[in-house]
């Protein structure tokens, strides 16, 4: 059984809808100074935001209130559908429903952390007896994911993943894992993640943040001069539907999830076992790959792991690696579904997305910089966690 | 299609450190709500909770003690499951997988983290700096760092359908060979922030926890840990390991009705208790045990009991459906997996676990809910049922393991 890509909706610092792609092959830079709030007590002032989110513009119906993780994700996914031509057939499943229909699979670091933060603050002003509901009720990590049921009624398969920056990964490699067991025929997946003052005080406090104790500030993935990694929000939906499905109803694939493989094994071994694993599940060789979509994130001992890994599995050959993180921030449990739905678009155009911002490797790699036309057949997407574990997704042309 | 076993198992509750005593105790009709001690309950709906004491006397491998109790719970509860099964050196590490749940994470820490961006405050018992997000993977990689499994790590959050949602997880990778062996379940700790906006979305009784009963005003939760250890089925008899029973099916869904209020026609439970019911490739005829979700909550036990007659119909007056909830309370995250040891050993001792504090029976809620005292009878096929905020649904069929 195969497994198709037919839309893609991503909200990120480069653009949004279809200028996410134009984005791409521009080579646009997501990261500028923090602008929505206060960086606290840090050196680092550095990041990729969406400043002028408005969810109106993406959703049929007004919200009374949203997280912004639950805004991108929602964002994303109704973009992802409308690219899909995807309507949902039937408002109410009937009793022999739960055969056809069609599931969620999103990840995410944090979730709700704003609004969890918010409403904590509350506790602590007011007392307990006075919390407020609503923000307890937006407040949960699956709050995004079972969100996007109501909004798109898909009453089928459900999964949050919480993997710190492989949490999309494992909702893409989930996803799979699902039509393959016949629970569903489409699986809207990916994962999305929002900047809040919580979320970078946490990063900095861990000294995870460009630039660490000295340097000059940027998210330089691979390079000699990395020395940390610069957040980064958005969220990334794939429409994955089985080959028969999408046939079914005329839709078009836009490229194929060929395999998918995860290793929590430390450090580079775990990182170049996914990779295997997705190449072995597809049948496929290292040969064959086209190019990588790294989850390099500028932190010293993650990209040399990775590198590490890409040296192993690729021997002397020096496959392309986009590190898409350059251009979009780190954005945790959206990475893995923004460089998936990149990947796509490199697949469609055969052109590899322009990543500003990257320098010389301090690894033999054949980093990309500036946009590169190149036949795309096979790409391998990674998504990386020192703690999680690593995940890589294979996709094909369609 | 590669079954899937379980061959060890760990819990820790209100009841108990241990599976001995955490089943032994529920059995007997114990209950685990007491005043809550660990933080100030002031102001709470209710004070009392299934609190896990003392965190002293919980059986942890060697190595320093984390500070989180969820992490605690788990790494107790994976220390007892791995060790219940003896599988520890027999498979090579990236072939055995961990995959948690979790809906606080380490809460407590992020309530410190919390406190002292917003304030500026030092928490006091615990330094700020020590403190940070409400990590959800942190106690999975410490339990894999500690015993070395190093396959598939997916970490899940699907509110109270979480521990559930793990186990089905975990037989999905050992079905489609990801991972040979899989610990599975889930882990939570009480706060008070959590407690804090379930006491205001009322689903907290300000009385007593009394599910399926005509006078249930609401749940008491609790916290814990539960963990199975499941293999691939052939591995595990070529090992000669002690099999409790088969995990032969598994769905997760979701309402997708709304974000808090219940779709009182019961019909995302119903769907969930049928894809899992054909997962398995069981009859509902098959089944002789429902453990149920049932939280005490007025809507909750009435849309379970409309779910279990829509989807097992005759069938569903002849067999028992009880609730652990009043015993253990609800223990979030950790709830679906220490439902479906509880299951587990309800097969193997033929003992089906009671439903306390019931005293008035509800036309609405009219199955066998096994009042107040444990009931002996054969069970061979049990389906366990868990739900949560946003709509989440889960179930699990069990069964003894035969040809």
């Amino acid at each position: 059984m195969r497994v198709v890509v037919t839309g893609v909706g991503v909200v990120s610092a480069i653009g949004s809808g279809a200028q996410f792609g134009h984005a791409l092959e521009r080579g646009t830079a997501g990261i500028g100074e923090l602008t929505t709030f206060d960086p606290g007590d840090t050196l680092s002032v550095l990041a990729a935001e969406i400043p002028q989110f408005v969810i109106e513009e993406y959703l049929e119906s007004a919200k009374t209130y949203l997280d912004r993780a639950s805004g991108f994700l929602l964002a994303a996914g109704a973009l992802a559908l409308r690219d899909a031509a995807f309507a949902v057939a039937s408002p109410a499943p009937g009793p022999e429903g739960f055969q056809g229909e069609p599931g969620l699979s999103f990840g995410t670091a944090y979730g709700c952390l704003e609004t969890m933060g918010t409403f904590w603050g509350g506790v602590l002003e007011k007392g307990p007896r006075l919390a407020s509901s609503l923000l307890f009720t937006h407040s949960y990590a699956n709050t995004p994911v079972s969100l996007a049921a109501i909004e798109f009624r898909f009453t089928g398969p459900h999964h949050c993943f919480c993997s710190g920056a492989a949490s999309a990964g494992y909702a893409l490699a989930n996803a799979a894992l699902q039509l393959q067991m016949g629970r569903a025929p489409a699986v809207l997946a990916g994962g999305g993640e929002a900047l809040s003052p919580y979320l970078y005080a946490a990063y900095a406090a861990a000294g995870a943040l460009s630039p660490g104790a000295g340097g000059t500030e940027g998210l330089r993935p691979f390079a000699a001069t990395r020395n940390g990694t610069v957040l980064g929000e958005g969220a990334g939906a794939l429409l994955l539907e089985t080959e028969a499905a999408a046939r079914a109803r005329g839709a078009q694939p836009q490229a194929l999830l060929l395999g998918h493989g995860c290793s929590a094994l430390p450090g580079a071994d775990g990182a170049r076992a996914a990779m295997a694993q997705a190449l072995a599940a597809a049948g496929q060789e290292p040969g064959t790959v086209d190019a990588v979509f790294a989850s390099a994130s500028g932190l010293p001992e993650g990209d040399a792991w990775e590198a590490t890994a890409l040296e192993s599995l690729f021997g002397g050959r020096r496959v392309p690696v986009v590190a898409l993180k350059a251009a979009v921030g780190e954005t945790l449990g959206a990475g893995g579904a923004l460089a998936a739905a990149a990947a796509v678009h490199a697949l469609r155009t055969g052109t590899l997305p322009g990543v500003p911002g990257t320098e010389a490797p301090e690894f033999p790699l054949h980093l990309v910089g500036a946009p590169e036309t190149a036949a795309v057949r096979q790409v391998l997407v990674n998504a990386f966690d020192a703690a999680a574990g690593c995940v890589s997704l294979l996709f094909g042309a369609a | 299609m590669r079954r899937v076993v379980v061959t060890g198992m760990g819990a820790v509750c209100s009841l108990g450190l241990t599976v001995p005593t955490f089943w032994e105790r529920l059995c007997a009709g114990a209950s685990g709500i007491t005043p809550i001690t660990r933080f100030d309950a002031t102001g709470l709906r209710n004070t009392h909770a299934g609190e896990v004491k003392p965190l002293e006397a919980l059986l942890l491998p060697p190595g320093p003690a984390p500070e989180d109790p969820a992490t605690r719970f788990a790494l107790a509860a994976a220390r007892e499951a791995l060790a219940d099964a003896g599988v520890v050196g027999h498979y090579p590490p990236e072939r055995v997988g961990v995959v948690f749940s979790t809906n606080f994470g380490s809460a407590l820490s992020w309530e410190r983290f919390a406190t002292h961006l917003l304030t500026g405050e030092e928490p006091g018992d615990v330094p700020a700096a020590r403190c940070s997000l409400p990590s959800f993977a942190d106690a999975a990689t410490l339990v894999a760092e500690r015993f070395q499994l190093f396959g598939p790590r997916p970490m899940l959050s699907l509110s109270c359908s979480s521990g559930a949602a793990a186990i089905g997880w975990g037989m999905d990778a050992i079905r489609l060979g990801l991972a040979d062996a899989v610990l599975a379940g889930g882990h939570d700790a009480l706060s008070l922030s959590a407690l804090a906006g379930l006491s205001v979305l009322r689903t907290i009784t300000a009385e007593q926890i009394r599910p399926f009963d005509r006078n249930r005003s609401g749940t008491i939760f609790g916290e814990g840990a539960g963990m199975l250890l499941l293999e691939e089925r052939e591995h595990a008899r070529a090992r000669g390991a002690i099999i409790y029973g088969e995990v032969c099916g598994a769905a997760v869904n979701n309402n997708a009705y709304h974000i808090t209020a219940p779709d009182k026609r019961g019909e995302g439970l119903a769907l969930v208790l049928r894809a899992a019911l054909a997962d398995a490739r069981v009859a509902p005829e098959a089944v002789d045990y429902v453990n149920a979700h049932a939280t005490g909550t007025k809507y909750h036990d009435v849309i379970e009991t409309v779910a279990i007659k829509e989807v097992l119909g005759a069938r569903a007056y002849q067999i028992p459906v009880s609730s652990i909830k009043a015993g253990t309370a609800h223990a979030m995250a950790a709830a679906g997996s220490l439902e479906a040891i509880a299951s587990l050993l309800a097969m193997r001792d033929g003992r089906v676990p009671p439903t306390l504090n019931y005293e008035e029976p509800d036309p609405e809620c009219d199955l066998d809910c096994v009042p107040n005292v444990a009931r002996e009878a054969t069970v061979r096929c049990v389906a366990s049922l868990s739900s949560g905020i946003g709509g989440n649904n889960a179930a699990l069929i069990l069964r003894r393991d035969e040809p």
